[in-house]
């Protein structure tokens, strides 16, 4: 999938814990770290958006295009 | 309990009664001694060709397979429709095996066709088997019965795909977070 996930990196960056996102935007924890390792399908806007509210950022700080991969 | 369950029990029990009356009245068509007026009703083949009296045991036995091979094959189905209405009840409405018992349910009605329009072919084999030499006879007959049970065979079949489609969509759509 040429589609990275640097959710990892944000939280990092922001110094947000992954519990505290999961609970913000209404999914598991589970889900939240299936996302972060980019096992997933998709994401839904929702989510998306309530991501960038949530880290003050741009969809394109979470998702990377590489197009070798 | 909600509608649809109640109405789902309701089959349940219409079906058990169908099966054991299917099952029930091949043995009585068969083997009881007073019901040759039963057997000629239901198989109107037996009749044309000389009544139940005429035939000898050997042909009596191999009568009671031949009739008995449709409706097991009914009944396999019946059976299926019991486990499929089971999961529906437990709520397993897109669920692996709804789907199987769907096709199958298909599928086995489409063997009960078959086997419906073969077994009157081996039965007019079977009554004419001592005829003399050149007097055996052979027929293949189609009614619109048997093609009517065609329609809810192919719906099993379509809605098996259906159910097949709606699961690998909620498959994908738990992958989206």
């Amino acid at each position: 999938m040429p589609i990275i996930v640097r959710l990892d990196v944000l939280l990092a960056k922001r110094k947000v814990k992954s519990k505290d996102l999961a609970a913000h935007i209404g999914i598991t924890e589970a889900n939240l770290s299936l996302l972060k390792s980019g096992k997933v399908k998709g994401v839904r806007f929702a989510t998306l958006a309530a991501i960038c509210e949530y880290l003050e950022c741009q969809p394109g700080d979470i998702l990377e295009y590489h197009e070798d991969l | 309990m909600t509608k649809i369950d109640r109405n789902i029990r309701i089959l349940k029990s219409i079906v058990i009664i169908m099966i054991v009356l299917m099952l029930g009245g091949q043995f009585w068509y068969w083997f009881a001694p007073f019901s040759s007026d039963f057997v000629e009703t239901s198989h109107p083949i037996i009749s044309q060709y000389g009544g139940l009296e005429s035939l000898d045991p050997q042909q009596s036995a191999l009568g009671f397979l031949i009739t008995l091979a449709p409706k097991l094959a009914l009944v396999w189905a019946m059976i299926l429709l019991l486990k499929l209405s089971n999961a529906l009840i437990a709520g397993k409405w897109f669920d692996q095996d709804s789907e199987n018992h769907c096709t199958q349910i298909g599928r086995w009605l489409i063997i009960f066709v078959g086997l419906t329009i073969l077994h009157r072919t081996l039965l007019v084999l079977l009554l004419t088997m001592n005829n003399p030499e050149g007097e055996h006879h052979f027929s293949v007959s189609v009614s619109t019965n048997d093609l009517m049970t065609l329609v809810p065979a192919l719906l099993c079949l379509i809605i098996g795909h259906m159910v097949r489609i709606a699961r690998s969509q909620r498959d994908e759509l738990n992958e989206i977070v």
